[in-house]
C-alpha cells in the first residue's frame, strides 16, 4: 500500500475537479484509518465503518451480524487467535502488535497488522482489536520492485517461508512465518541472525527449562542439515508444523512451514477410529469364530442326542431278546432233562457243548448290548450338557465333594487302592458363577482318570517305594480363577495328548471307557463355561490337567444353545 | 380273572417281547396283552372295545402320526380311569415332567427292564382290584 503523502493529488481545475479530489481524499484517509472492533467471549460489540469497509462489507451491520469475532478467523490460525484475545483479556503485558489473516466478505483471505489492548466496555473488560492493511518492513519498503513482488507472493503463501542466507542470516520471512511462531510484525528485520529467533523462543520460555547453551546450537544445527531435512515438530504453542528446509545453490536455505496441527489432528481421529474399528471387527470375529464353534457343537450335539435315542430302540430289542433267549433255552433244558436218558452218552455230551456256547454267545450279546447302553448313555450326557442350572457355588467346597466321590468310586472298583492327597485350595476363590452338577462331572472325571492312571502305575512299576499322589489346587487370579489337578501316576504319550478332548478317544482297554468323559469335560469347561482346559504331561512322571474359569462367565448351558 | 393291558408302540417286534416276556403271566390266563402299533389304532381298538378290557395302556411316545404325549392326553379326557404308562427312549427329566403333567401313571425307559416294568404292572393292577 502506497504511503498517502506519496499519492498524487491532482490539481483542482473544476468543481467537479475538487470533488473528486475530496472523493480520493476521503478514500485515502478512510483507508489509512484503522478498523476498529470491540468484543468480549467471541461477541462482537462493536466494529467501525473502516472495519467493515477493510473486511469488504458495506456496513458495520454486517459485520455486527456476524456469527461472531472468530467466524472471521481461518481454521488454522483459531487456537492462537483465542490465546491472544484472552491474552488480552487477562490484561497481562502490554498491548499487542501481531500480523494476522481474516477472511474478508468474499470470503477471501487478507493480512493485517493487528494491535490488541485491554477497553473497559460497557459492563467489563472487552478486547480492542485495531487492523489496518499489512505494511511492508520499513526494511523491505526500500526493495526493487522485483523484491516487493517477491515479498507480496510469498506473504500470499498458506505456509510459513523463512529465508536464510549461507550465514543463517535472515533474508526474508512472509507474514505466516510470523503468525505461526506468533512473532510480532517487525520483529526480525532482514539481516538479523537466526540465533536471535531462538534466543526470543528461548527467552518466553518456548524450550522449557533446558539450559540455553544446550538448546540453541542444537536448534541451530538443524537448520544447517544439507539436503531437503523432514522434521514435524510441536511448537510452543501448541501447533504441529511440518518443517522443510531446502538448500539453495548460493549456500542459503528456503525453509518452508507447513501448519499441520489440524490434519494432525484429523489424522487422529481418523486412526482412533480406525483402531475402534478394528477392534469391534476383531470382536466381532472372535464372535463369529465362537458362534461357529457353538453351531457346530450344537448341531453335533443334536445328532448324537438323534442317534442315541435312535440306538436305544433297538437296543431294546437286542438286551431283551437276549436275556429272553437265555431263559427260554433254560426253560427248554428243563423241558428235555428227561430226555436225555434216550440220547447216546456223545450226542449228549454234543447237546451239552451247543448249549453251553448258546449261552455264552447271549451273554456276551448282553454284556454288548449294556455296554452299547452305556455309550448310548454317556452320548446323551454329552448333548445334554447336563442342563444343569447357573448358581453361586463355592469352589473349593466342589473340588472337596467331587474329590471324596470319585475316591470312594474308585474305592469301590478296587479296595486295595489308595492315594495320597495334598490339597492346596486358595480360600480367596471363593464363590463362582457356574452350573455345579457339571463342573462338578469334569471334576469327578479328572480324579476318576488320575485314580486310574495312579493305580495303574503302581501296579505296572512294582517299585515299593512309589507313593501315588494327586495333587488338588485351586488358585484366585483376580477376574478367573484356576483349579490344578496333578498326578504322578502313568502320565499321557505325547501322540496322545492332540487327541485327547476327541470323543469316542479312549486308552482305556475296550469296553472300560467309552471315550467321552474329556470331551464332555472339555465341552463343559471351554464352551459353556467360557474356560480354558489345559493339559500337560511326562510319561511315566506326571499329569497335570489345569482348568481356568472366568469369574463373569455368561450364563449359556449347552442344552439352551442347542435349541437355538 | 383275565386282565388287559393295552401296548402301543410302533415297533412291531414289540409284540413278541411282551408275549415272550410275558408268557407266563398269558399261559396262566392273568394277563391278556393287547397291541397297536399306531395311537390312531389303539383308539380305534379302545372305542370299539376290547375283550377283555384293557385295565392299563403302555404307549410309547415317539411314533409316527399321533405321538405318545397327544394319545395320553386323548386317553385322559375320554378314559380317565385307566392308567397310562409311558415307555419311550426319551426318558429325560423334560420329558418325564410334560408326561406327568399330562397325567401318565408313571415313565419307563428303554431299554426296558421288565423285571421294573413286570413289578410297576402288578402295583398298578393291585390298586386298580382294590379299588
Amino acid at each position: 500500500m502506497d504511503e498517502p503523502s506519496n499519492h498524487p493529488v491532482p490539481p483542482s481545475g473544476s468543481v467537479e475537479d475538487a470533488r473528486e479530489n475530496a472523493r480520493s481524499y476521503r478514500d485515502l484517509l478512510i483507508e489509512t484509518m484503522p478498523g476498529l472492533i470491540v468484543h468480549r467471549g467471541g461477541r462482537i460489540l462493536y466494529c467501525n465503518t473502516a472495519l467493515a469497509n477493510l473486511l469488504g462489507y458495506e456496513t458495520t451491520e454486517e459485520v455486527l451480524a456476524l456469527r461472531g469475532v472468530l467466524s472471521m478467523v481461518p481454521d488454522d490460525a483459531l487456537a492462537i487467535e483465542q490465546d491472544a484475545y484472552t491474552r488480552c483479556l487477562t490484561g497481562r503485558g502490554r498491548p499487542e502488535a501481531r500480523r494476522v489473516k481474516r477472511f474478508r466478505a468474499d470470503s477471501s483471505l487478507q493480512w493485517f497488522d493487528q494491535l490488541l489492548e485491554t477497553v473497559e466496555w460497557a459492563d467489563g473488560l472487552a478486547v480492542m482489536e485495531l487492523l489496518t492493511r499489512m505494511r511492508p518492513h520499513p526494511a523491505n519498503a526500500d526493495l526493487p520492485r522485483q523484491g516487493q513482488l517477491l515479498q507480496a507472493a510469498i506473504d500470499a503463501m498458506p505456509n510459513g517461508v523463512l529465508m536464510l542466507d549461507s550465514e543463517l542470516r535472515l533474508e526474508g520471512a512472509n507474514s505466516e512465518y510470523f503468525r505461526l511462531w506468533d512473532y510480532p510484525p517487525g520483529m526480525f528485520p532482514p539481516g538479523t541472525h537466526v540465533s536471535i529467533t531462538l534466543d526470543y523462543n528461548y527467552d518466553r520460555g518456548d524450550y522449557g527449562k533446558a539450559p540455553r547453551e544446550e538448546v540453541i546450537p542444537r536448534m541451530l544445527a538443524k537448520f544447517q542439515v544439507k539436503g531437503l531435512a523432514n522434521a514435524e515438530r510441536v511448537i510452543p504453542n501448541g501447533r504441529i508444523v511440518d518443517i522443510r528446509t531446502a538448500p539453495r545453490a548460493d549456500g542459503g536455505y528456503v525453509i518452508t512451514q507447513y501448519d499441520i496441527t489440524d490434519r494432525k489432528r484429523i489424522e487422529n481421529e481418523l486412526r482412533e477410529a480406525r483402531d475402534r474399528a478394528e477392534a469391534i471387527l476383531q470382536e466381532l470375529r472372535e464372535t463369529q469364530q465362537q458362534l461357529i464353534v457353538q453351531e457346530k457343537m450344537a448341531s453335533l450335539g443334536q445328532l448324537t442326542a438323534g442317534i442315541a435315542h435312535e440306538l436305544k430302540n433297538p437296543l431294546n430289542f437286542v438286551n431283551n431278546f437276549a436275556e429272553l433267549t437265555g431263559e427260554l433255552l433254560d426253560e427248554l433244558l428243563a423241558l428235555m432233562g428227561p430226555l436225555d436218558d434216550r440220547l447216546s452218552p456223545q450226542a449228549v455230551e454234543e447237546v451239552d457243548a451247543l448249549v453251553g456256547d448258546l449261552q455264552s454267545n447271549l451273554r456276551k450279546i448282553a454284556d454288548h448290548g449294556r455296554r452299547a447302553d452305556r455309550i448310548v448313555k454317556s452320548m446323551l450326557d454329552h448333548s445334554r450338557g447336563g442342563g444343569g442350572e447357573w448358581q453361586r457355588t463355592e469352589l473349593n467346597g466342589l473340588v472337596e465333594e467331587a474329590l471324596a466321590l470319585s475316591y470312594h468310586a474308585s474305592r469301590a472298583q478296587d479296595p486295595h487302592f489308595n492315594t495320597t492327597f495334598l490339597r492346596d485350595l486358595d480360600p480367596a476363590v471363593g464363590e463362582l458363577q457356574l452350573v455345579p452338577q457339571d463342573i462338578s462331572r469334569v471334576l469327578v472325571n479328572l480324579f476318576t482318570n488320575s485314580f486310574y492312571a495312579l493305580r495303574k502305575r503302581q501296579l505296572i512299576c512294582g517299585d515299593p517305594d512309589y507313593q501315588p499322589t494327586l495333587h488338588v489346587a485351586t488358585r484366585d487370579c483376580g477376574d478367573k480363577i484356576v483349579i490344578q489337578i496333578r498326578d504322578n501316576g502313568t502320565g499321557i504319550p505325547q501322540s496322545v495328548i492332540g487327541k485327547l478332548f476327541t470323543p469316542f478317544f479312549t486308552t482305556k482297554p475296550t469296553g472300560e471307557g467309552t471315550g467321552l468323559g474329556l470331551s464332555l469335560s472339555y465341552d463343559i469347561v471351554v464352551h459353556q463355561h467360557r474356560g480354558r482346559f489345559d493339559v500337560a504331561s511326562v510319561e511315566n512322571q506326571y499329569a497335570e490337567f489345569t482348568i481356568t474359569l472366568p469369574r463373569a462367565a455368561a450364563s449359556v448351558s449347552l442344552g439352551e444353545r442347542r435349541k437355538v | 380273572m383275565t386282565l388287559g393291558i393295552l401296548v402301543v408302540d410302533d415297533e412291531p417286534d414289540i409284540e413278541d417281547l411282551f408275549r415272550q416276556r410275558f408268557r407266563a403271566e398269558l399261559r396262566r390266563g392273568e394277563l391278556a396283552i393287547h397291541f397297536a402299533t399306531s395311537a390312531e389304532e389303539a383308539l380305534t381298538k379302545l372305542n370299539s372295545g376290547l375283550q377283555p378290557e384293557a385295565v392299563l395302556v403302555l404307549s410309547d411316545i415317539n411314533m409316527p402320526g399321533m405321538n405318545g404325549l397327544d394319545f395320553l392326553g386323548h386317553l385322559r379326557t375320554n378314559l380317565p380311569q385307566v392308567p397310562v404308562v409311558m415307555v419311550t427312549a426319551y426318558g429325560d427329566t423334560e420329558n418325564r415332567r410334560r408326561a406327568l403333567d399330562i397325567g401318565a401313571t408313571d415313565l419307563v425307559t428303554k431299554p426296558v427292564d421288565f423285571n421294573v416294568l413286570k413289578k410297576l404292572v402288578n402295583t398298578v393292577i393291585e390298586q386298580k382290584s382294590a379299588a
